[in-house]
């Protein structure tokens, strides 16, 4: 008898690799509502006039979703705190054991939800910041006071012990705000993370993309990171490289605020939904996430070719939607791997001169 | 009398077809069970004792009882050092 193997993972890529090859549904993103208290300019989401799952139906799918093997339960929105059953469904989840996350703008946290969200020990709250300026901020939510709020909300979650996340989405009217949102991170040492991809809204309106950085700033964007900075689409998910494609319908999956299932939250082809179909049904005969887990690079001669494949991570739901195709290369990810790379070899090249003037 | 239960408000985890995958909320990091050390975690969902844990292995493996006692307490002690569950004395 052996009980005494009890096996650390240091590396949540082990984890990941044996979860998506037993197509186990480990991860889920659930935007429990669309709807927002901000209206930021690049914000994908539309609001949804379906009905949105009541309580009941939210039990009975984190209920499903737990005998699939679902552990990652990461609740967003439009902004999820709008809830007013928010605490219960938190409360629900953390019950039957999830690992809860929460994004949120933090607009709406005060002193008692910050005591909640720490009883509840939701354990990764990220919170999205776009300048430490709140003019800057404020000219992408669209409200004035949300900086103010924000802030208020980050500062009373580190009294109460908890260190969220800053998440900034880059754009042309704050890439400049960068070694600003750094410093206010050190300041009150907080993790951040950026992410330069800009989607279209989920209705197919391409407003946002006009904010998506050229590649000039691009450049610079990715000059100004170093090696222990997040970037979503990139280092964050290093693991999925060695994959031809990544976890989306293999261990990760999404649910809408009306019961649709989807791949991803970058990923939006229905597979189903969970008022009509049993979860298991859906993960395991859905022809969507079929199809999904029998692609392979090799179903994409531009990706196979390209010098940067192992540099990119290849968004099938980003292919999805600038061609209707999944089986495609996904443009805007081509783009940012190649200027990130030009960026790095430019990087690398200052580096050789500077060490070869201070040799001679 | 010592019984041991999971720490469930610092700790998620889900039992994959007899392999469980714990994560420490608190450092984010993951742990996994083999499948006996799945039975017995699934057990400290409520308090038990060392004997309960030992009769629930040595009923269902065949393993003499001192064996899988001190197997059980080498595995226990790990879970306890990582804050995986916590340990109460009940009379």
């Amino acid at each position: 008898m052996k009980t005494k193997n009890i096996i650390i993972e240091t590396d949540k890529g082990l984890l990941t690799k044996r979860l998506r090859m037993r197509l186990i549904p480990f991860s889920c993103v659930f935007e429990i509502t669309s709807k927002c208290n901000l209206n930021c300019k690049h914000c994908y989401i539309c609001q949804d006039k379906t009905k949105e799952l009541t309580f009941d139906e939210i039990k009975n799918t984190l209920k499903q979703i737990k005998s699939c093997g679902c552990l990652e339960l990461t609740i967003t929105g439009g902004e999820p705190l709008l809830r007013e059953d928010i605490f219960d469904v938190i409360k629900y989840a953390r019950d039957i054991n999830f690992a809860v996350s929460l994004f949120t703008n933090a607009v709406l946290i005060d002193k008692k939800t910050a005591r909640k969200l720490k009883n509840l020990s939701v354990y990764d709250i990220q919170i999205s910041l776009y300048s430490a300026r709140a003019s800057i901020h404020e000219k992408i939510t669209g409200k004035s006071g949300s900086f103010e709020r924000t802030i208020n909300g980050i500062t009373l979650l580190r009294r109460n012990g908890i260190k969220p996340i800053i998440k900034t989405t880059v754009m042309r009217d704050n890439f400049k705000e960068i070694i600003h949102i750094k410093k206010f991170c050190a300041d009150m040492k907080l993790e951040y993370i950026f992410d330069t991809m800009i989607f279209p809204k989920d209705d197919g309106g391409t407003a946002p993309l006009k904010l998506r950085l050229n590649n000039r700033d691009l450049n610079n964007f990715f000059s100004t990171m170093n090696k222990k900075d997040r970037i979503s689409f990139s280092s964050e998910q290093i693991h999925y490289r060695k994959f031809d494609t990544c976890a989306a319908a293999r261990s990760i999956f999404a649910i809408s605020p009306n019961g649709s299932i989807y791949p991803c939250i970058a990923f939006k082809i229905e597979a189903g939904n969970i008022n009509k179909e049993r979860f298991k049904d859906i993960w395991q005969n859905s022809s969507v996430f079929n199809d999904i887990r029998a692609m392979s690079i090799k179903d994409i001669p531009e990706c196979a070719s390209c010098d940067l494949h192992n540099e990119c991570l290849r968004c099938p739901g980003l292919s999805h939607i600038e061609h209707g195709n999944f089986k495609t290369a996904p443009k805007e990810l081509c783009r940012i791997t190649k200027t990130k790379e030009e960026a790095k070899n430019e990087e690398n090249l200052r580096k050789t001169q500077t060490h070869k003037i201070r040799a001679a | 009398m010592k019984k041991f239960c999971i720490n469930k408000s610092e700790v998620a985890w889900r039992d994959l077809d007899g392999e469980a995958v714990i994560l420490d909320l608190k450092t984010d990091t993951y742990f996994s069970l083999d499948k006996i050390g799945t039975k017995i975690w699934n057990k400290m969902i409520e308090k038990s004792e060392i004997k309960d844990l030992v009769s629930l292995i040595t009923s269902s493996h065949d393993v003499p009882a001192k064996e899988a006692e001190r197997d059980i307490k080498e595995l226990i002690s790990s879970l306890k050092k990582t804050g995986l569950i916590l340990e109460s004395a009940e009379k």
